[in-house]
């Protein structure tokens, strides 16, 4: 009688929304996913839950995944926005025409007449730029599910990665977990953190009980639970505990590094040549904790020590709006602390390049990827001691308590000392092993 | 042969509609002195609101601002009964003309608490009833231990426990006879004074499956996804929450995916209200656990006859349990706690009953029901003891001496 040959089912579910810009665990999908679709030892099939059908249904994951790489991968020679085409060519233009003008002519136009006359052009190349980018997105957009879906069918010695946001669909999993008590499937959950369990007060209403839920059938379904740092680890086997669950099999598989070294590089508008600034990155919202950041500036300025300008960037998001509000209305932080959302992929890493260093205030992180996005980038950071933070940093970061603007003031003056600054910066370049998705796909593999 | 007796029953409820453990062997015990005496008159005293629904015509229901203040007293209420009837002249009118017409031979009172009230009213009766004091738990301990968990304060506690004492002292001393359900309970009542005390443990009534219900029921465990559940009923009695919360938890990893946790009663229905939106265990809870509430008697049998274990996680309270007795009955796996089975210590070697007083070991021993074959257990004889007519024989015996 012949088997078979197991297959190793991906959940992409998180691909099929994608709009041309990867979120974070949209990125760790896609990493994975394209390494063990290439892995020539596994048949791979990808699935997502239908909700028009309320089942779980095959996805051309080699054809999605195809779609997407041409515009994921760092652009070798972008194109840029209209502004950077267009821009020096109408001013050219407008030159020649302007001393072409008889001279009579030219002396009734006035300096501020001209100042008008480029705020406006100014205008319209944002306008221009923006709706260039909306329109890349659109073009990026993958076909999402086939018009006529096949039921994705798991049956004993198969595996299933679920490595995306399974909590936001509880009805998926719960489909999936069922299955597995009909064939004896290998389902692998990878845990990003419990954070909303741990720090509910930084999400949503409702979030807490979701992912409760979700932890209990991770715990009681999975056959190997990969978490991405040891805190997380930590964090889960604590949830085993108090839920009454026997120990799960547990396994730390850090992530790698967010790669920037092949794109381009665009200075920002918001920068001036040559101003030296800390960055911080990261989405602005409560639990990255953007009001300790802006307590530590004002602190600063209180006690008369000159600071830098802080540079935030990130998307808007959930509690993120009293700290907005505070920094666009405080007189004393004014032009000390900026926020700036929608910064693309080129001017951060312009940012990272030329930044003084790095500070990461967040209070809990599965795996502090901006500390490690900082390293990487050889530039110094100051972050706080929490969760994973540790983790990823080592002895290369200057912590401090996410709940003390004192402590991160010290931290920040510490680094403000270009001679220490420069021995950090010596240090991080020789002892940094940064972690490459190779590897980190090497430790998932050995447990699918 | 009935004997000739007029036997007057009191209690702080009613029975018809019984429910509770305490209405339920009330009624057992009328039921039985019925069987074995001539004239057999219950009575329930109690705040008319307190038990809206079902009630008989004999019952002496407090309304009013009277009934409504006794209301309001919670816990306190089993003592403002007799106090009213001391203090309010038209309660205690309404008590004396019910002594005066029945002329009881025997008042037997089911709880110390009434006599609190009566004990003036019988004194100045013609003739005097014989006592009997029929004791669920011993009283003065229960009581302080329920109201300290429900966050009454100390002073309160203190003097409710206080009066307690004595008036169950009283009761012990002045009474002919008095019932207890257990051996533990028998010996703290003999140390107040009760001179002949009578075992009367709590027991059950033999009870037939409808198999129409059976497949309704069966057709909902399908529906679920549930192949197999161990059963917990216990009625809205703060220590079966308590017991529940410490033995069983709402931590439900332990039990497997298709099986769950089924609790039936009031119980049910307190623990649903108990469960907090920021504790993991409880807003996780639901993905193994069945909260049934109160269900007919018809869907009682039936989940206990589908049980894989029936749960007696017992770990305060004096007396005995019916539900012991119930589980026992139903013939079906248990898994239980030593106290639980006080008073049918002989029932604890039984098969297929496991005792666990460790948490931790309670809940292996329920996951590996759960896992288990569901196999019907044959009881030997010695489960017959928990039928109501073999619990209840001595103190019928001992009331027909009199």
């Amino acid at each position: 009688m012949s088997t078979l040959p197991s297959v190793t089912w991906v959940d992409v579910s998180e691909l099929i929304g994608w709009r041309g810009h990867l979120t974070g665990i949209q990125r760790v999908v896609y990493e994975y996913a394209r390494r063990i679709v290439a892995d020539p030892a596994r048949d791979v099939r990808g699935f997502t839950f239908d909700f028009a059908i309320g089942d779980l249904v095959e996805v051309d994951i080699a054809g999605l995944l195809d779609a997407m790489s041409t515009e994921v991968a760092p652009a070798a020679a972008p194109t840029g926005p209209p502004s950077a085409t267009l821009a020096p060519r109408m001013l050219a233009l407008a030159k020649d025409v302007y001393d072409r003008l008889p001279a009579d002519v030219r002396g009734r136009i006035r300096d501020r007449d001209i100042q008008r006359v480029l705020a406006a052009g100014r205008l319209a190349f944002r306008v221009a730029d923006r709706t260039a980018r909306i329109a890349q997105s659109a073009r990026r957009r993958p076909a999402a599910l086939p018009p006529d879906p096949q039921r994705a069918t798991f049956l004993t010695g198969d595996t299933v990665l679920l490595m995306g946001r399974a909590w936001e669909n509880p009805q998926g999993f719960d489909l999936i977990a069922a299955r597995k008590t009909e064939e004896d499937f290998r389902l692998v959950t990878l845990i990003y953190d419990v954070v909303p369990l741990i720090h509910p007060e930084f999400f949503g209403p409702g979030l807490y009980e979701r992912y409760a839920n979700f932890v209990f059938e991770a715990l009681d379904s999975s056959d190997v639970l990969p978490c991405i740092s040891q805190s997380t680890e930590r964090d889960l086997l604590a949830a085993a505990r108090e839920l009454n669950f026997e120990p799960p099999t547990t396994s730390v598989i850090e992530l790698g590094d967010p790669q920037r070294s092949d794109v381009a590089r665009e200075q920002p508008r918001f920068v001036d040549d040559g101003e030296p600034f800390i960055l911080a990155i990261g989405s602005i919202e409560g639990r990255k904790n953007h009001q300790l950041l802006y307590q530590a500036w004002n602190l600063a300025r209180e006690r008369g020590i000159e600071l830098p300008r802080l540079i935030c960037v990130g998307s808007p998001g959930w509690l993120g709006n009293d700290v907005q509000y505070a920094v666009l209305n405080d007189p004393s932080v004014r032009g000390r602390m900026t926020l700036h959302h929608g910064v693309p992929d080129s001017e951060v890493a312009w940012l990272l390049e030329h930044c003084l260093f790095t500070v990461f205030p967040s209070v809990y992180e599965g795996w502090g990827l901006p500390i490690a996005e900082s390293l990487a980038a050889g530039k110094a950071c100051a972050a706080s001691r929490s969760s994973s933070m540790p983790e990823v940093g080592g002895d290369l970061v200057e912590y401090f308590s996410p709940y003390s603007a004192d402590e991160l003031l010290a931290a920040v003056t510490s680094l403000l000392d270009a001679d220490t600054r420069r021995a950090r910066e010596e240090r991080i370049a020789h002892d940094y092993q940064a972690r490459s998705w190779e590897q980190s796909y090497s430790r998932l593999r050995a447990l699918l | 042969m009935k004997t000739a007796k007029r036997i007057l029953v009191l209690s702080t409820y009613p029975i018809a509609g019984a429910n509770s453990g305490g209405q339920l062997r009330v009624k057992a015990i009328v039921d039985a002195y019925r069987e074995a005496f001539t004239e057999v008159k219950h009575v329930g005293i109690y705040a008319r609101d307190n038990y809206p629904y079902h009630f008989a015509a004999d019952d002496i229901r407090i309304g009013g601002e009277l009934g409504a203040k006794i209301l309001a007293d919670g816990m306190m209420a089993d003592v403002r009964v007799p106090e009213a009837i001391v203090a309010d002249a038209d309660l205690r009118a309404q008590v004396r003309e019910l002594l005066v017409s029945f002329r009881p031979d025997v008042v037997a009172f089911e709880q110390p608490y009434l006599y609190l009230g009566l004990h003036g009213l019988l004194n100045e009766l013609p003739v005097r009833p014989q006592i009997v004091h029929s004791s669920q738990n011993v009283e003065h301990l229960l009581k302080p231990e329920i109201m300290r968990g429900l966050g009454y304060s100390e002073p309160i506690v203190e003097a409710m426990a206080g009066l307690v004492r004595e008036v169950e002292t009283e009761l012990c001393a002045t009474a002919a006879v008095t019932a207890v359900v257990g051996p533990a309970d028998a010996a703290v009542l003999a140390e107040l004074g009760a001179s002949r005390v009578v075992l009367a443990p709590n027991g059950v009534s033999r009870k037939e499956t409808d198999r129409e219900d059976v497949l309704a029921w069966e057709h909902e465990l399908r529906t679920r996804g549930i192949s197999s559940y161990a059963l917990f009923v216990g009625s809205a009695h703060p220590p079966n929450l308590s017991g529940f919360r410490t033995m069983v938890t709402t931590a439900l990893g332990y039990v497997p995916r298709g099986s769950a946790i089924v609790v039936a009663g009031g119980v049910g229905d307190m623990l649903q209200r108990s469960l907090r939106g920021d504790s993991l265990a409880d807003v996780t809870a639901h993905r193994r656990l069945v909260v049934a509430g109160r269900v007919s008697d018809a869907r009682l049998q039936s989940m206990l006859a589908r049980a894989a274990a029936v749960l007696l996680p017992i770990t305060e309270g004096g007396g005995s349990n019916l539900k012991t007795a119930k589980a026992v009955i139903s013939g079906r796996p248990i898994v239980g706690t030593s106290i639980a089975f006080r008073a049918f210590e002989e029932l604890m070697s039984l098969p297929g009953v496991t005792i666990a007083d460790d948490p931790a070991a309670f809940r292996a021993a329920v996951a590996r029901a759960l896992v288990a074959p569901s196999l019907g257990l044959e009881r030997p004889a010695v489960a017959e003891s928990v039928l109501w007519e073999n619990c209840l024989s001595d103190l019928v015996e001992a009331v027909r001496a009199l």
